[in-house]
């Protein structure tokens, strides 16, 4: 491959092909020739012209809209950390659960869920060192997109769940306007975890969340100064 | 980054004991007390009114609700089947046993404990019998009347009174004894009649 | 050296208004554009290729130059620019706005005339 062209797909190795980085590589391509031709045109020879053509650009960084650039390896042990905390804080909340026999699975499923966190956690703190700078970009629109369709999704998760557990308790006494009775404080239990249950799913979009900040976090900031 | 870590292995460790305390201590506890309280049920003596009030109803023709009423009464342990007779008033519960399989202070308390229970709850219920294979105990709402001086759904309405005035007497074999005798007309044999079986 | 960070901030906040000049003179594309400044400057600035690009997409978006490829007979595709009406009128009005800017200037930095 001509050497020129080498050095424009390594710039834009690590993005996301789309028209606008296709078009910009032909700009660049087209500019970088014709410096070269200039300057053997002018004498030096093509090899030399070529070096001198490549390092009038290095780097695409804060070129190409929407892409943004961060440390994939730090990034990635932060957001196990803080999946390994919310899932725990959520075990804690369902094991009270237990006692009114509600959300059983939930407070089985997620120590197990916390400790395979927590072994992927260590296994991937322990690689990371700071020669292992891995940089990924992301599409910050599109993880922003990603992130409201979580909260909604949950939203209506906890909606539909909700809704099931008042018709479930509740139907008949609406339905025939009976007064609601609470028999004891055993119930009163079974019926406040019933609503709580839904709401410890929140740890998903919370990681959305999470996994935005963390990339902002984490930016890896632009080669080239102006 | 080193005060997260922290707070993980701290919530873990409050999970484990948590779930341990919830898991060995106070599940097993609870396991243990309802056990107890199930087998407190089959005492008349410790047995809980509340259990059955809800099967208060003014008919004994409504099948499944005595069935209900009796499968929640002392000797539920023993399978009986129920034999309505509505033209008489009358209800038989015929228990598959001899009395000789039941220890017989806790036969005669029941019997006095569940003939009360019925007459209490059910509005026009007018006799009862106890059918085992080998004898029947054939009780009279008017007798239980008598017995306990008043119109018997006012037991009911208060363990305060249900307690002193059905429960604890039978802690008293006189009493008991005395009981059987005026409240029961003993048969010895007991050839199954024909009804309404649950 | 101290002058020289100073002047070619002075300079870089006013690039887009220097490729208008120049794209005024005539479409063209981003090395010879580079090259011209260069000329202008009689090799006193040189303007580095990202912020090149970076100028180029941002008058564009602002619809002040246009861009269409041109056909070369060998090698990559060349982008040219060229000014639109509303790109020279911006022109103008950036080259009145220094103007005054720095007569101002002119005024607030030295007592007396002063000839820069």
């Amino acid at each position: 491959m001509n050497p020129l062209r080498e050095h424009v797909e390594k710039l834009f190795a690590e993005y996301k092909p789309t028209r606008q980085t296709r078009e910009l590589k032909e700009e660049i391509l087209g500019n970088l020739e014709a410096r070269v031709a200039d300057l053997t045109a002018e004498g030096t020879e093509y090899a030399e012209a070529v070096e001198i053509a490549k390092t009038g650009i290095v780097s695409v960084d804060g070129l190409i809209e929407g892409q943004l650039r961060y440390d994939a390896a730090k990034y990635r042990v932060e957001l196990l950390q803080s999946a390994l905390l919310y899932c725990l804080i959520a075990w804690i909340v369902t094991i009270p659960m237990r006692l009114v026999g509600v959300a059983g699975q939930f407070s089985l499923a997620l120590p197990l869920i916390s400790l395979v966190l927590g072994i992927i956690y260590l296994i991937v703190r322990s690689s990371v060192t700071g020669e292992n700078r891995r940089i990924e970009t992301w599409d910050r629109a599109a993880a922003e997109r990603s992130r409201k369709l979580a909260w909604i999704v949950w939203g209506i998760f906890v909606l539909a769940m909700t809704a099931s557990t008042t018709a479930l308790h509740m139907g008949s006494h609406i339905w025939f306007g009976r007064p609601l009775h609470i028999s004891g404080p055993y119930q009163f239990g079974v019926l406040a975890a019933s609503y709580v249950w839904p709401l410890v799913t929140m740890i998903v979009p919370l990681l959305f969340n999470a996994s935005i900040r963390l990339k902002y976090k984490h930016e890896a900031g632009a080669e080239y100064v102006d | 980054m080193w005060t997260k870590n922290k707070t993980i292995l701290l919530l873990a460790a409050a999970g484990i004991l948590l779930f341990g305390t919830v898991q060995g201590v106070i599940l097993p506890k609870w396991e243990r007390d309802r056990q107890a309280y199930e087998a407190a049920q089959q005492s008349p003596q410790t047995h809980d009114l509340q259990n059955i009030v809800k099967y208060q109803n003014k008919y004994m023709g409504n099948a499944s609700n005595l069935s209900n009423l009796m499968h929640s009464l002392p000797l539920n342990d023993v399978r009986s089947t129920l034999e309505l007779y509505p033209d008489t008033l009358a209800a038989d519960i015929v228990y598959h046993a001899q009395t000789a399989d039941i220890r017989p202070e806790k036969l005669e308390r029941s019997l006095i404990y569940n003939a009360t229970a019925a007459f209490a709850l059910i509005g026009n219920l007018d006799e009862i019998r106890f059918k085992f294979d080998d004898r029947t105990y054939a009780a009279k709402r008017s007798s239980l009347e008598a017995w306990y001086g008043k119109k018997l759904p006012a037991l009911t309405g208060s363990p305060k009174i249900w307690k002193p005035m059905v429960q604890e007497p039978l802690g008293d074999p006189d009493y008991v004894k005395k009981g059987i005798a005026s409240l029961f007309t003993v048969h010895r044999d007991s050839a199954p009649k024909h009804g309404n079986s649950i | 050296m101290g002058e020289e960070s100073i002047s070619s901030d002075l300079i870089r906040g006013n690039i887009d208004t220097i490729i208008l000049r120049v794209l005024s003179e005539g479409d063209n594309y981003g090395y010879e554009i580079i090259k011209s400044i260069s000329k202008y400057s009689h090799g006193q600035y040189e303007l580095k290729e990202p912020s090149l690009y970076t100028s180029l997409k941002r008058l564009e978006s602002q619809g002040n130059i246009a861009s269409y490829w041109g056909d070369e007979s060998q090698g990559g595709r060349r982008k040219y620019y060229a000014v639109t009406p509303q790109g020279r009128e911006t022109y103008r009005r950036s080259v009145n706005a220094w103007k005054r800017a720095k007569k101002l200037i002119d005024q607030l930095i030295e007592s007396g005339e002063g000839d820069i």
